[in-house]
């Protein structure tokens, strides 16, 4: 006759020891920390030949996208001055010159600097362009005026903004469609959730993050092909 | 007389064929099978993955995130029919990446998984006998339907591929006896998919260590 005590002690001493590297087999594992979330998208118009343009023009302001009715904008406007100036240190490297008194030219290309202070997927995104309306499309194309929207002309876009997401677009001014007064985008960098967090990190991922949305985009710069 | 001879001869010959008649009729009787033997056994296993093709290219490490279940059926003393379910995590986190998604470009921190959950059909020969023998290594091959889902997170941004595929897996392994109804399970199976139009084949060595349960 078996011993049914001692078997069920057996039994039930293997059933736990086979159940603990089972259970740690169930975790698995992923992003733990902002960073490990944060995304540099861009996308761009092929037909585009983006060695052209040399002056550009860009607003010294990020504009920040606000849902109606919300009373605290929750994204700092601290960082814009040093975002602004990354993105000039970028465009100079790649050979392009800032349209300014000194020069006297007019820009071919204009980049504008947008943080979302929300969320969007699947975002009409004409509806938050008109924030840039006050902008008038700056000093050099006043004939073009708060009605023009920027479009994408002929390629995929990433339709997810994360709130704190800033988004850097680059229209060809010299295209703009007059009928229709749309101007086209024929760059586009999403940089996601880069103004979320403690300041600590905001500061190291712009550095790291904004850099980077011009290194993965070959195609720019005077010398490009 | 000469026929008394031949009717002696007659009743001779038939009794001796009656008498071994009844000799090879009573050996022919049924006797019952004294010899142990168990009628089925439960295992649980904790697997280790070895990534081959496929699934090495894309996470590029060996998984220690598996487990199995198998319930084995005795037709006799060392031939048994199964099933298995076998779950296997592949997991790599790949750091900094760029990859280009229909002319979106998209540089962030990559983590890429491969899931594989497998329900086999399984037959096994024992090489000794579980009810006697202290260890009883043994050859199986399994066969069923076998579920691949590749998912990679970039930044948050998920993309993701699966299906079912049919597959084939050959195992050996051995059990040790540590009391007439408990056996530590080891095994190595090879795991194999044949490919489809969404998926191609898929391949990868299981290493199942375990208790095995017998009833």
């Amino acid at each position: 006759m078996y011993n049914i005590k001692r078997l069920t002690k057996s039994w039930v001493t293997a059933l736990s020891v086979a159940l603990i590297p089972t259970l740690f087999s169930c975790d698995t594992q992923g992003p733990e920390y902002i960073e490990d979330y944060d995304l540099v998208t861009t996308t761009h118009e092929a037909k585009f030949n983006f060695s052209e343009p040399t002056y550009y023009e860009i607003p010294d302001t990020i504009v920040h996208i606000v849902p109606e009715g919300t009373i605290k904008d929750p994204i700092t406007h601290e960082y814009d001055h040093h975002t602004i100036s990354l993105i000039k240190e970028e465009m100079n490297t790649l050979g392009y010159i800032e349209a300014d008194d000194t020069n006297n030219a007019t820009p071919q290309i204009m980049l504008t600097v947008s943080a979302m202070s929300t969320s969007y997927v699947g975002v009409i995104y004409y509806d938050w362009y008109d924030y840039w309306g006050w902008y008038g499309w700056g000093n050099y194309y006043p004939w073009l005026g708060p009605g023009y929207t920027p479009w994408y002309p002929n390629y995929n876009s990433y339709y997810a903004y994360k709130i704190g997401s800033v988004i850097i677009q680059m229209m060809d001014m010299e295209n703009a469609d007059t009928e229709n007064k749309k101007l086209p985008i024929v760059w586009e960098a999403n940089i996601s959730g880069l103004l979320e967090g403690s300041d600590s990190y905001i500061q190291s991922r712009i550095e790291k993050n904004i850099p980077q949305a011009f290194e993965q985009s070959t195609y720019l710069g005077k010398n490009s092909k | 007389m000469k026929i008394k001879t031949y009717i002696a001869l007659y009743i001779l010959a038939f009794s001796t064929t009656a008498i071994q008649a009844q000799h090879i009729y009573a050996n022919t009787t049924p006797v019952k099978d004294v010899t142990p033997s168990i009628n089925s056994l439960f295992i649980i296993n904790y697997n280790m993955g070895v990534a081959t093709g496929s699934i090495k290219e894309f996470t590029q490490k060996n998984s220690y995130r598996g487990t199995s279940i198998e319930y084995r059926a005795f037709l006799s003393n060392k031939l048994s029919l199964g099933f298995s379910g076998d779950f296997q995590n592949f997991y790599d986190a790949k750091g900094k990446e760029t990859i280009d998604y229909n002319d979106i470009v998209l540089t962030g921190n990559a983590y890429n998984w491969v899931y594989t959950s497998s329900l086999l059909g399984t037959v096994h020969y024992h090489i000794t006998n579980p009810a006697t023998s202290k260890v009883v290594p043994y050859l199986g091959i399994g066969a069923g339907g076998v579920y691949t889902s590749y998912e990679k997170t970039i930044g948050g941004v998920d993309f993701q591929g699966d299906d079912w595929q049919f597959g084939i897996a050959p195992e050996a392994g051995f059990l040790l006896k540590l009391n007439r109804h408990l056996f530590l399970n080891a095994s190595a199976r090879y795991n194999y998919t044949f490919g489809n139009d969404n998926m191609n084949s898929q391949k990868y060595w299981t290493i199942k260590t375990g208790f095995a349960f017998a009833f």
